[in-house]
């Protein structure tokens, strides 16, 4: 499945895809959940949180045809 | 092209998910080292001067060492009484009969030497901490043995 449909579904508040977004990014959350060399639980589930507000918000309608509108400012 | 249209699209999402990652990261420990450094100046106000047991029997030494020089620090040693009923029983006693029972009680005087030292006769001194004691009895309405 490509990236803009999980992206999509998840939007529409699908669990499984939702769960899927945040799998792919837990090395990234736990990297940074690591606090003076010590992973910090509390810190790992703000990120969670925060992953799934940044599902909701990012605004896709700029970023999912940016190539398009690139293509035509280069015009 | 759709392929190369949905990585483009993966890179925005990762980094506005490491960007928002990164201000929660700030903000939640901003936090923690608000609350951490709040919670330190409350416990230091709280603490009672003198960590442990023997710090505060160092005090104890030190304020007894001052009394001889006429100074009574009565209000650190009625800090350290856990009872709050029992601690506010002994503050609204008059002062004189305050200074008698601190001397008494916490500096183990003889009453011949409390005498000497708030001024006042060995038996004046023995009936002001005898109603002293009479009253607190009253105030935490015990019993003579109960107290």
């Amino acid at each position: 499945m490509e990236f803009k449909e999980i992206l999509q579904r998840a939007r529409g508040y699908d669990r499984k895809a939702m769960m899927e977004i945040i799998e792919m990014y837990r090395p990234l959350m736990v990297k940074y959940a690591v606090v003076n060399g010590r992973f910090d639980e509390d810190l790992y589930q703000e990120f969670v949180y925060t992953m799934l507000q940044c599902i909701l918000k990012f605004p896709v309608e700029k970023y999912a045809d940016g190539s398009q509108l690139g293509a035509a400012l280069r015009k | 092209m759709e392929r190369k249209n949905t990585d483009e699209l993966k890179n925005h999402f990762s980094a506005y998910v490491k960007q928002a990652v990164k201000n929660t990261k700030g903000h939640y420990l901003d936090k923690k080292c608000s609350v951490e450094r709040n919670e330190t100046n409350y416990e230091e106000e709280l603490a009672v001067p003198g960590q442990g047991m023997e710090d505060l029997l160092r005090e104890m030494d030190l304020l007894s060492d001052k009394i001889f020089h006429g100074v009574v620090e009565s209000r650190l040693l009625l800090d350290q009484i856990e009872d709050y009923q029992l601690f506010q029983a002994i503050t609204s006693l008059a002062e004189r009969q305050k200074e008698v029972i601190v001397l008494r009680i916490f500096y183990e005087k003889s009453f011949r030497e409390i005498g000497l030292i708030v001024g006042m006769a060995e038996k004046k001194a023995e009936n002001t901490y005898y109603n002293a004691v009479k009253k607190i009895r009253k105030i935490l309405g015990g019993v003579k043995d109960g107290v």
